[in-house]
């Protein structure tokens, strides 16, 4: 068979309803999958945030009731910092989430570049900001000393943002990647 | 733009071009659930785009483009359903297939065009439905040399293939 008539045995299919659509399924699945992406997506961020803020408060609390110097205002502020951080990279993904004039290759580059960031951002957030300020946190509460409560708070606050950062970065973050990066390396190659 | 008119333009689209949508669909998931799966990601990507859309290319090219940039991202993502362990989609099943194609020659195209990789698969749709070098060069983000080298591999491996199809072996 010749090309030619591969295309014309194609072109005939135009005239097939190969599906029959069910229209109120896909606009009631529309709707749900609408809900169902962007809460997917801000969850983390918002737990992050949520958690971040509740230790910046915890912080700030302590170093006015217990006034004990200026670390204590510089560990909140630090984690303040990190709050408004999140916040500003969600307006920035959010504002390039509905770009859809892209070629395919654009599409996979600003793909990979999101995978990219969103790995160095977990790399960042548990390397050079978690592990610090829980060092940093815990050690000044096993210096002055505290309550069971807020040792179990604070550890477990710490912790729950650290597996997230790890989970979101090793499952979702990484694989997706390296399959971007083989389609691109197959859009490329001759 | 309001809702409604977002849904409007996307109900018009969805009735005009739903056949350049279940080429794409039938190329890149094969089972059931798949093409459900494939279908409600594309048509949320459609109706996400509407206020997008500006004019500038063929209604069918921005959607081409659209259903083949969900599609290819689509298919990165965890294969759920080829065990058929998947639970469906809770609103149950969009898409329904109507029987085979008359002509077996469209069942064997389509079994083609699922060897090829997911981007040969798009430049394969593209071509058969007539799109030129540059347009696909556009839409692929590509040179054209690039383009052309592809589809002289892909036309030569459909011709290769068609003969032992004709022969039956």
């Amino acid at each position: 068979m010749e090309f030619e008539e591969m295309q014309k045995i194609w072109n005939d299919q135009n005239g097939e309803t190969m599906y029959a659509i069910n229209e109120s399924a896909l606009h009631k699945s529309i709707s749900r999958k609408k809900e169902a992406a962007s809460k997917r997506i801000n969850l983390v961020e918002i737990m992050l945030m949520i958690i971040n803020s509740t230790v910046t408060i915890i912080l700030f609390t302590d170093a006015i009731l217990d006034k004990e110097g200026p670390w204590d205002y510089a560990g909140a502020t630090i984690m303040a910092l990190t709050v408004v951080f999140l916040m500003y990279f969600r307006t920035k993904r959010k504002q390039k989430e509905n770009t859809f004039d892209r070629s395919m290759m654009g599409e996979l580059d600003h793909a990979i570049s999101s995978s990219d960031s969103m790995i160095r951002i977990a790399t960042i957030m548990i390397y050079y900001y978690l592990i610090p300020i829980g060092i940093f946190t815990l050690g000044k509460m096993l210096y002055f000393g505290a309550d069971i409560e807020k040792w179990l708070l604070m550890i477990g606050m710490f912790g729950l943002a650290f597996i997230l950062v790890r989970w979101e970065r090793k499952v979702m973050h990484i694989p997706r990647k390296r399959n971007l990066m083989a389609l691109k390396r197959r859009l490329m190659e001759e | 733009m309001k809702e409604s008119e977002q849904r409007q333009i996307f109900t018009k689209w969805l009735g005009e071009y739903q056949a350049l949508l279940f080429k794409v669909i039938r190329a890149y998931a094969f089972t059931s659930d798949d093409q459900n799966d494939l279908f409600q990601d594309v048509c949320l990507q459609v109706f996400h785009s509407v206020p997008n859309f500006k004019g500038s290319s063929a209604v069918s090219t921005w959607l081409y483009r659209i259903a083949l940039n969900t599609a290819i991202k689509w298919s990165t993502k965890e294969k759920k359903h080829v065990n058929g362990h998947h639970e469906v989609d809770k609103v149950g099943h969009i898409l329904e297939a109507r029987d085979e194609p008359a002509d077996d020659r469209i069942t064997w195209l389509y079994d083609q065009i699922k060897q090829f990789n997911e981007i040969d698969r798009s430049l394969t749709l593209l071509l058969l439905d007539g799109y030129s070098y540059k347009e696909m060069s556009h839409m692929m983000g590509i040179s054209e040399s690039n383009i052309g080298v592809k589809i002289h591999r892909i036309k030569k491996q459909l011709v290769n293939n068609s003969k032992q199809y004709e022969y039956g072996v």
